[in-house]
């Protein structure tokens, strides 16, 4: 695992599902780092049209379904070795899931920020992804008591 | 122009956009972003889905704005101080994984929006808000700690 570290790149990866968690990530990506991103998501017409001058990368979206996962794993793992980031930035949901264990596994920092749709409780993803997470990130106050570890911020 | 949002959820929300083209747009001109749902209007104008930019400019314009309780539509008519009536997707009705009841309510409470739980009552709640009869407060953000700079700070630090 150590020897892997060595690998890792300067890449930072952010990989969510479409919709309001794909927006709240790009609103959260510091203007500084907005080149260097590498976007993943699953690839409908609305993401297309969110990331066409992004740097992205499509995998599928397993959303129920554990057969669907074992892909998502798979295209993760590959994803992975291709990117080595050393950041991984996530809005959830359970499409990120894969990657972000992987990442964990092998030394690469998670950012977790748990959706603002979230105000009292917590997602399943956000829920499960609180004990890897390196800096995990709440958008309201009442959320701290749910996690009471997390940073509190606003994207606006 | 009233402006009802669906979002860009692949759930259907016919539930909604059906009362919203029957009860109101009869009397209002109503524009509706239906998204993935399927139904054929007959008293207001709809598209599927438009960019960011436009439908912030739509959002501008609009009188009123009736919303489904997602984050992205939520917000986007809130930064542009619009009155709101928003309605939450069901879990029991298969519009979503998980209602929008949570954060309909907080919104509600910071009076950035009112929230319609019965579409039975929409009708009233938009005569009330195009008649000044409900007040709308400005939006004020939680905390002047942005997460882009949280990130960046943390990014900085390895």
């Amino acid at each position: 695992m150590k020897l892997f570290k060595k690998l890792l790149t300067n890449n930072i990866v952010a990989i969510s599902s479409g919709g309001g968690h794909l927006t709240e990530m790009i609103d959260a990506i510091p203007e500084s780092m907005k080149s260097k991103v590498n976007y993943v998501t699953f690839k409908n017409g609305r993401t297309l049209e969110s990331l066409k001058n992004k740097k992205h990368y499509f995998i599928i979206d397993p959303h129920v379904s554990k057969v669907k996962y074992l892909l998502n794993g798979l295209q993760a793992s590959l994803l992975y070795v291709r990117l080595r980031p050393l950041f991984i930035i996530s809005t959830g949901a359970g499409i990120a899931i894969p990657l972000m264990l992987i990442g964990k596994l092998f030394g690469s920092k998670i950012i977790y920020i748990e959706s603002g749709a979230r105000v009292y409780s917590a997602s399943k993803t956000g829920a499960f992804m609180y004990k890897y997470s390196n800096l995990f990130i709440v958008q309201y106050p009442t959320m701290l008591k749910r996690y009471p570890n997390a940073t509190f911020a606003c994207l606006v | 122009m009233i402006l009802c949002l669906v979002g860009t959820s692949p759930y259907c929300f016919r539930r909604l956009i059906e009362v919203v083209d029957k009860e109101i747009g009869v009397n209002y001109e109503v524009m509706v972003q239906k998204g993935y749902s399927n139904y054929s209007f007959v008293n207001s104008k709809s598209f599927d889905f438009i960019e960011g930019s436009k439908l912030k400019l739509l959002i501008s314009k609009a009188d009123l704005i009736i919303t489904q309780g997602g984050y992205g539509s939520l917000m986007d008519s809130i930064l542009e101080n619009k009155k709101i009536i928003a309605i939450p997707r069901l879990e029991e009705y298969n519009e979503i994984v998980g209602d929008q009841i949570e954060l309909i309510n907080y919104f509600e409470k910071k009076e950035y929006v009112i929230g319609c739980y019965n579409l039975k009552h929409l009708k009233n709640m938009v005569d009330k808000c195009l008649s000044n009869e409900v007040s709308f407060k400005k939006f004020k953000p939680e905390s002047k700690k942005l997460i882009s700079r949280i990130i960046s700070n943390y990014v900085k630090s390895f």
